[in-house]
């Protein structure tokens, strides 16, 4: 986590213009709660893509074995022609 | 005889937009923190002095609240400008291109979520800064939010692709920014940035901007593609 260049003080001075209502400790949970919420999008995003290219895997393997299939029947064929 | 063939150039682009924002005034700090639903403070608010509250906090909470409340703390709070806005484009370097390139036609891990960061005062962003390796520009991190603020995107339509809601920053001390850039990884300066890489970095149009604790900084980043 990055460091914070703030002091630890209840309610931090910006110079002239007047003071935070929210303490140092509730700007500081407010930030992690956004951590939280952007990395739960995060996760939903990957978990989609997960999904995705679950479904573009499965689809390959079973093009595979039918093209498996289909090269084993034809060097059968071949085979039987030959001879 | 010379034939000059016509080729045409596809363009990668960004375009930016960032707008520095001051804080609301509270007129009555102890109320507003009431209707905000935060809790009572030991230390007594001075009359005498002026309190603030960043226009980010009210416009991630404002919306929770009930109509009602909302109307009352309307009443309480008020102020907050546009201190500035800027619009500024991007250089694509080479890790984004490289990126770019490897998750669309070479089957290279694809970056689920992007991340905006920003700059240090007058970046020199070039073709060859990386994410760990940049000389022209260090990265700006006094910001409350913990990490780089995610960049939601909405969608490809038209060879362009923009985050709708603006990232959002709550400054956390007088700071300059120079500009700003897109990262494939949220850990701000000081933590590793070997693993992640570096899409796009620009610098303001108009100059550096300084902004003071709790001032909020939005930031939209469209970029876009064309055949020619």
């Amino acid at each position: 986590m990055k460091e914070k260049v703030r002091g630890r003080d209840s309610f931090a001075a910006i110079e002239s213009k007047g003071r935070s209502l929210l303490t140092f400790d509730e700007r500081h949970i407010l930030a992690l709660r956004k951590a939280v919420d952007e990395t739960t999008l995060a996760v939903s995003r990957c978990q989609r893509l997960i999904d995705e290219q679950t479904v573009l895997l499965e689809g390959w393997k079973y093009q595979a074995a039918d093209a498996r299939q289909n090269l084993e029947r034809a060097m059968k064929e071949t085979t039987g022609r030959t001879q | 005889m010379n034939i000059t063939l016509d080729q045409n150039v596809s363009r990668i682009r960004g375009l930016w937009t960032a707008e520095g924002y001051s804080p609301l005034r509270v007129s009555d700090p102890e109320k507003v923190r009431r209707l905000f639903g935060l809790p009572a403070l030991k230390q007594k608010f001075n009359p005498g002095e002026s309190y603030t509250l960043p226009l980010s906090f009210a416009r991630e909470r404002l919306p929770l609240l009930s109509v009602g409340t909302r109307r009352e703390v309307g009443r309480l709070i008020s102020g907050s400008r546009r201190l500035w806005r800027d619009t500024f484009k991007n250089i694509v370097v080479n890790e984004g291109l490289n990126r770019l390139l490897g998750s669309t036609l070479a089957g290279e891990t694809v970056v689920t979520a992007w991340y905006i960061g920003l700059t240090s005062s007058s970046p020199t962003v070039v073709a060859g800064d990386t994410l760990d390796i940049h000389a022209g520009w260090t990265e700006i991190a006094n910001y409350d939010e913990t990490n780089r603020v995610l960049w939601v995107d909405g969608g490809v339509a038209a060879q362009s692709v923009t985050n709708p809601s603006a990232s959002r920053f709550t400054i956390s001390a007088t700071v300059t920014i120079g500009g700003a850039f897109l990262a494939s990884v949220n850990p701000v300066t000081g933590s590793p940035a070997t693993e992640g890489f570096l899409y796009a970095a620009g610098a303001f149009t108009a100059g550096n901007k300084t902004l003071n604790d709790n001032d909020t900084l939005d930031v939209t980043a469209t970029f876009t593609a064309a055949a020619a």
